[in-house]
């Protein structure tokens, strides 16, 4: 499954359904979702919201990462 | 014929620029678009070396002298310019919200205690008693007496001005085409048509400085990380002093207005503010002081940082090219370190002399 992650094209093996949690995909990308803000084709995920969301084929996805790190 | 050719008019340039007309050189300074309109703007002020520091190291330390520093170089400012450039050194509250957060701060206010700097540990009662409307969700936190911020739009002004004042010719809208070289040296910086004949060059043109380097097949490892903000107002302002929280700051502005920072993003020359952004810097303020739900974003930008692999900046000359100077890979400390900088820069090419300069600095570190 092929992705537009913050402008840069990137791969991924999808589930069963042709789409990945967005908490599998920030797993699979090595980021603490408790760090980061996330946009799925334009539209802000709220954080209570992560757990419901997925992400399809051809989805630009938006991470943001704050100064601080979370220290 | 110029001394000196500054390429960069963001506040490392024009710092650089004003220090070598100080010290009687003369100096063309070279700026792509607007002066101080980059990552210079994109910032938000902060002279927070301690607040800052996960570690104790060079940054630190030249973030120390900086903020030492500061006080007299806008005093010489503002008497050459005559306007205020809001430098505040009033303290810092940085607060944690969980149990990790606050062992983190615990272990960073026990080592910088141990080095003898200005910090106080508030539990979370003192905390509200000096910001009484940050979150009630408070477990504690440390405050630097002697940190704050200044105007980086007003300083850099000021900086350009007085260069000005000095005999520095800025020339705006001039982008850098190429050198001419002869001997192992740069002879003079090419703009187009034009050309511009020197005795040295200075590379502070921040996130772009790499571009610019290897036009010389020099290795300048600097590379764009963008920075978001946000300015919040419509409202009495509810902070007096700067708040940091474990996933950004807020500082208060002269002007009334609170600016919310800053995201790290790894999104090349891309150059603009996105939802995403505005709303992780809209939930860090509410998250630090709920009041701020009810503000409104009255402004978002985003500049592009000069980033560096070590996140060190590279000062001094580099290796192939004894009269080319790099004054660039600042990252997030561009504001607190770019007087300091201009010195250096100057100290270095009128006397030929760069051990004032921290060695850690030496951009001959990432040469193989």
């Amino acid at each position: 499954m092929r992705l537009i992650v913050n402008g840069k094209l990137r791969e991924l093996d999808e589930d069963d359904h042709g789409a990945i949690p967005l908490p599998e995909m920030l797993k699979r990308f090595e980021i603490d979702p408790r760090l980061v803000a996330v946009a799925i084709n334009g539209d802000v995920i709220p954080k209570h919201d992560f757990a419901a969301a997925r992400v399809h084929e051809g989805d630009a996805v938006e991470i943001v990462r704050m100064v601080g790190g979370g220290a | 014929m110029s001394d000196v050719v500054v390429i960069g008019g963001g506040i490392v340039g024009c710092a650089c620029a004003y220090e070598l007309a100080k010290a009687g050189a003369s100096v063309t300074l070279l700026e792509y678009g607007k002066t101080g309109m980059q990552a210079t703007n994109a910032a938000a002020g902060m002279l927070a070396p301690m607040i800052e520091a996960a570690t104790p190291g060079p940054m630190m330390q030249a973030g120390m002298r900086a903020l030492r520093e500061y006080p007299s170089l806008v005093r010489q400012l503002e008497a050459a310019c005559e306007f205020d450039t809001e430098l505040r050194l009033d303290g810092i509250l940085k607060v944690a919200f969980e149990p990790e957060q606050l062992d983190e701060l615990r272990r960073r206010y026990a080592w910088q205690r141990e080095l003898g700097l200005p910090m106080e540990w508030l539990d979370a009662p003192t905390c509200r008693e000096l910001e009484p409307r940050v979150s009630e969700r408070v477990l504690g936190g440390v405050f630097t007496p002697g940190e704050g911020s200044v105007s980086n739009q007003l300083l850099t002004l000021g900086l350009e001005r007085a260069a000005i004042t000095r005999g520095v010719d800025i020339r705006r809208r001039t982008p850098v085409t190429g050198f001419t070289t002869h001997g192992g040296r740069v002879t003079s910086v090419r703009c187009g048509d034009a050309s511009f004949a020197c005795d040295s060059v200075v590379l502070a043109a921040g996130a772009r400085s790499g571009q610019i380097a290897s036009r010389l097949r020099a290795h300048v490892p600097v590379r764009p990380i963008r920075g978001q903000m946000i300015a919040l107002g419509g409202m009495s302002t509810p902070i007096h002093h700067i708040v940091w929280g474990p996933n950004g700051y807020l500082v208060p502005r002269a002007n009334g207005l609170i600016f919310a920072g800053a995201t790290v993003e790894d999104v090349g020359y891309r150059r603009r503010t996105t939802k995403a952004g505005v709303h992780a810097m809209r939930s860090m303020a509410i998250g630090l002081v709920p009041q701020l739900a009810a503000a409104k974003v009255h402004f978002e930008w985003a500049g592009l940082r000069p980033g560096s692999p070590d996140d060190l900046p590279m000062i001094g000359p580099l290796p192939a090219w004894p009269n080319v100077v790099a004054a660039t890979g600042h990252y997030r400390n561009g504001i607190l370190l770019g007087p300091l900088t201009g010195k250096l820069v100057a100290h270095g090419i009128v006397n030929g002399d760069w051990s004032d300069t921290p060695t850690e600095f030496d951009p001959a570190r990432f040469s193989a």
